[in-house]
């Protein structure tokens, strides 16, 4: 081949970093469905082998397999695989922010199969978490053989993780949705791009072998009564509470297990499986992920004593085999307590006021949405994920209702939410997406100086200028009105040389229209002011709708002042 | 963003990519493989759960069934069958909540389906939840069935005419068996069924004619012909009705209900001076066959009750006699004046009627054209 035609065929083919990102996006979610795919197999057919085919499992299954499994997940996690014990959502922060986009391969082969065995043995945790942390640990593998520049490798974890989340789910827009809200926590486009694409190709993938059947089969939904909105704002209110006591249990509960010799790291996992054997010999519901009796719980075959029994006794199992470090998330579990919580409102609704309640199905899924929302503090996923997973816009009232609530209450009495409150007992400072959301941001407007009596026409001459900037001594900059919404400006400084140098009867307008400066409004960020300011004195503040309306004008030594004060308030 | 050079990075990333993008074809292949043998393994553990579930369900072991169909149900959760198999074995056990429950889900996916729909309108009926009995029984009546779908439907729509008639809905259910009516094969069975339905809801003329038909194809149907029989005595047609009575007798024995009818028809037709195609003598003797029942009747109610009515009884009886009455035609009406009040008399103040007096109040309550 000759050399312009190699050069021809090169700038062709060439991949512009972009167009590879996105690329490389399909090719992280395909791979990371099939992933997922074979987890789920491993889970059913490990449950299959471990607990036997029925949903009731014999007592002797119940009392040994937990606990015998507790015991080869320990060696495992201890001994192979340290790293697995964590969460995946911060382990997928934590390649974002810390490591550069990089996850140990070995880490996913050790969560597959160490997750796998727990929830298949039926500790009482779920394949999402895991899930997210197997498409994260992939997408880095696939980052690094590509040899990706470094600010894409970063983002490559959470790209994985919204294709593993989604396959475990089926549900791609929550996925994303929890990845730019939990773990990115802003809308790039680049990278909205690559997670949409990421998170499509794995449902895709995961439906092209499990089909598309959805999470849960809901029963129809219709609000019964106006008043069943109390119900639901009194599921919110349990909903806050109850996740209030899963949080702080888990928080006190695991420092203190990994603070216990190392030895008993290798029974913690087996003790904890004894635990929720010995629960499962009675509610054998609480054990494993559980979505086969949300779903029971979903078309009311539970009583409310069952019902409420459940998503107390859950709450116990979960913390149980969470704290104990045995690795799996606690998505599944989340949704599992919300779900019986929910059926047990509505359940004693139903028994209280019959004629204004609702199917029990509706209460289940807000529930879920509700514990969602208070244990994991994703308040937009948590609304999202019900109405994607029920396939029902209409349920999206009660859920709005029932979620802020259970995220208020959660909030005002848990500073932090779980996975933040995790990072920080490991030691790793992670940034909070909360705390993100939620810190002030100052505008244009709380900084802006008021502009009375340092405006000037541009139609007066040079002499009346002065004379007017004479009247206000203590004023070192004054605004020249151009016409038009366009502004330039003139310093003291400058008004007195060009007093010297110029006629005194030169329009100001002359003078100032090479000067003009460019304008800010008053919701604007001071970030964007800053940069707006460079190597600017002062910069004129205008309103939105008219350009000639002056609100204020703002200098450098404004915008720290504005932030220093935000700073001592906080 | 400058592209990346052909001879190093590019090379090596496109090398990386063509080898990711061709593994995902052994990857593909591998997981389906096991997906393929995850799914035999599951769809096998679903037939041998429903199975257990239909020999409980056999066994009147309901609650146990149920529990082995959820089962079932879970390692094929994409087949509706074992969901609705769940629902029937709840309602078998008495959990009609549950089985709701199970059957609104299957009816989200297959609203068309006829054999949800029906269970649900049976649940619905059992709640005496008429608009969703009404909803869901229509929802059968329209809708897809496997095999038989016009005697699912037939059936169905009996099953809501039958409710409506419980609940007093005549209008409705009289309806309901009118578009049965269209709807029947030739089958005297089933025609004498909706026949029974129609005459419930009193449109005597559709089940007799529907008794009719069913007769033309079968005159030995012993239940069609006792309808008609009791759908004659209803309507006053003693002489049909015994007819209708006596063939049935014949083919099969009535019962004590049938047998009163056919005696009472028989009562009538003798007793009956008002009978058309009779001759004048026996016209005046049935006159005076009927005075003296009144005057028996009159014997029976209580002293207090009777003493006008039996001082008028006693001045007329010298003259009821045939000869008598062959000569005054006044003194007939004036007879049968005197039993109708007397009947009447007593109806109310002596006690239900037996045998011929009885008949004989049949006779006198019969509509009559004036000539």
């Amino acid at each position: 081949m000759n050399a312009p035609r190699k050069a021809f065929l090169a700038a062709r083919m060439a991949i512009g970093d972009e167009q590879l990102l996105l690329l490389a996006a399909i090719l992280i979610g395909v791979y990371a469905g099939l992933a997922v795919v074979c987890f789920r197999l491993a889970i059913q057919w490990l449950r299959l082998m471990l607990l036997g085919s029925s949903l009731n499992p014999s007592f002797p299954r119940i009392a040994v397999v937990p606990a015998a499994s507790g015991l080869v997940i320990a060696a495992f996690v201890v001994l192979a695989f340290p790293a697995v014990r964590g969460s995946g959502v911060n382990q997928t922060k934590a390649a974002l922010y810390i490591y550069d986009g990089y996850i140990s391969f070995r880490t996913v082969i050790g969560k597959f199969l160490t997750s796998a065995v727990a929830i298949g043995s039926g500790q009482s945790l779920g394949p999402e978490d895991p899930s997210l942390q197997i498409g994260a640990g992939l997408a880095s593998a696939l980052g690094r053989w590509l040899k990706l520049p470094r600010d894409q490798m970063r983002y490559i974890a959470p790209i994985g993780a919204a294709a593993g989340l989604a396959a475990a789910f089926n549900s791609p827009i929550t996925a994303v949705l929890f990845v730019i809200e939990e773990v990115i926590g802003r809308w790039t486009a680049g990278v909205l791009g690559a997670v949409v694409l990421s998170a499509v190709a794995s449902v895709v993938t995961e439906q092209w072998f499990l089909g598309d059947e959805p999470l849960f089969r809901v029963p129809p939904y219709h609000l019964a009564h106006g008043a069943e909105l109390l119900a639901y704002a009194a599921l919110g209110l349990i909903g806050g509470l109850v996740s209030l006591v899963f949080v702080k249990s888990v928080a006190a509960l695991r420092p203190r297990l990994r603070a216990l010799p190392p030895w008993t790291w290798y029974l913690q996992p087996a003790v904890a499986g004894l635990f929720v054997g010995f629960v499962g010999l009675r509610f054998p519901q609480v054990m494993g992920a559980g979505y086969e009796f949300i779903d029971q719980a979903m078309h009311d075959q539970y009583g409310w004593r069952v019902l409420l029994a459940l998503g107390v006794l859950k709450v116990v199992t979960t913390t149980a085999s969470f704290v104990s470090g045995t690795p799996g998330g606690l998505f599944a579990p989340t949704l599992f307590i919300g779900a019986m919580l929910g059926g047990a409102v509505c359940a004693i609704e139903r028994l209280v006021a019959p004629g204004i309640t609702g199917p029990i199905g509706a209460y289940a899924l807000v529930g879920m949405g509700t514990l969602f929302a208070g244990i994991i503090r994703a308040p937009m996923t948590s609304v999202f994920m019900i109405v994607e997973v029920s396939g029902n816009y209409s349920i999206i009232l009660p859920v709005m209702i029932s979620n802020t609530i259970a995220y208020l209450v959660s909030r005002q009495f848990q500073e932090h939410a779980l996975f933040d409150v995790l990072a920080r007992q490991e030691g790793t400072v992670l940034p909070s997406m909360e705390e993100e959301r939620e810190s002030d941001v100052e505008t244009v407007e709380d900084a802006m100086r008021d502009v009375t009596g340092v405006t000037l026409s541009g139609d007066e001459s040079l002499a009346a200028g002065i004379a007017r900037a004479e009247q206000v001594p203590a004023a070192g900059f004054f605004l020249v009105d151009l016409g038009a919404g366009v502004w330039g400006g003139l310093s003291r400084s400058e008004l007195d040389h060009l007093q010297a140098i110029s006629a005194h009867d030169v329009l100001l307008r002359t003078i100032a229209a090479p000067l003009a400066l460019p304008y800010l409004y008053p919701d604007q960020s001071t970030v964007t002011a800053l940069r707006v300011l460079h190597g600017r004195p002062f910069i004129p503040v205008v309103h939105r709708a008219d350009r000639t309306r002056l609100e204020g004008m703002l200098a450098l030594e404004d915008v720290l002042r504005a932030m220093a004060r935000a700073e001592r308030i906080k | 963003m400058l592209p990346l050079s052909f001879s190093t990075a590019l090379g090596r990333r496109r090398t990386i990519l063509a080898l990711a993008i061709v593994g995902t074809i052994p990857a593909f292949g591998v997981t389906q493989s096991l997906v393929h043998r995850s799914r035999d393994r599951r769809q096998q553990l679903a037939v041998d759960w429903a199975r257990q579930g239909q020999r409980d369900l056999a066994a009147a072991r309901a609650a146990e069934a149920a529990e082995d169909f959820r089962t079932a149900q879970e390692y094929a959760r994409d087949r509706g069958e074992y969901r609705l198999q769940l629902a029937q074995s709840l309602i078998a056990a008495n959990r009609f909540v549950e089985a709701q429950s199970q059957l609104l889900t299957l009816w989200t996916q297959a609203p068309g389906d006829g054999v949800v729909n029906r269970e649900l309108g049976r649940i619905a009926a059992r709640d005496d939840d008429v608009a969703n009995a009404l909803r869901y029984y229509h929802g059968a009546i329209d809708g897809a069935w496997p095999g038989s779908a016009a005697a699912e439907r037939r059936q169905t729509r009996t099953e809501l005419a039958q409710f409506l008639l419980q609940r007093g809905d005549t209008t409705q259910a009289n309806a309901e068996l009118i578009a049965l009516v269209g709807e029947l094969p030739p089958d005297p069975a089933a025609m004498t069924d909706a026949a029974a339905l129609l005459l419930k809801v009193d449109n005597r003329a559709q089940a007799m004619a529907l008794l009719q038909k069913a007769l033309d194809l079968d005159r030995q149907n012993v239940r069609a012909l006792r309808l008609a029989g009791e759908a004659s005595f209803s309507a006053g047609d003693y002489r049909a009705a015994r007819g209708d009575l006596e063939a049935a007798s014949g083919a099969s024995p009535l019962d004590a209900k049938g047998q009163q009818m056919l005696d009472l028809s028989t009562r009538v037709l003798a007793l009956d001076p008002f009978a058309r195609r009779i001759t004048s003598r026996e016209r005046l003797r049935r006159v005076v066959r009927a005075y003296a029942v009144a005057r028996g009747e009159l014997a029976r109610c209580p002293a207090g009750s009777r003493e006008s009515l039996q001082a008028q009884m006693d001045a007329l009886q010298p003259k009821v006699a045939e000869r008598t009455l062959a000569r005054d035609p006044d003194l007939v009406d004036q007879a049968i004046a005197l039993v109708t009040a007397v009947e009447t008399a007593s109806s109310a103040s002596c006690g239900p009627p037996q045998g011929d007096a009885l008949a004989l109040q049949l006779v006198l309550r019969q509509p009559r054209s004036a000539s």
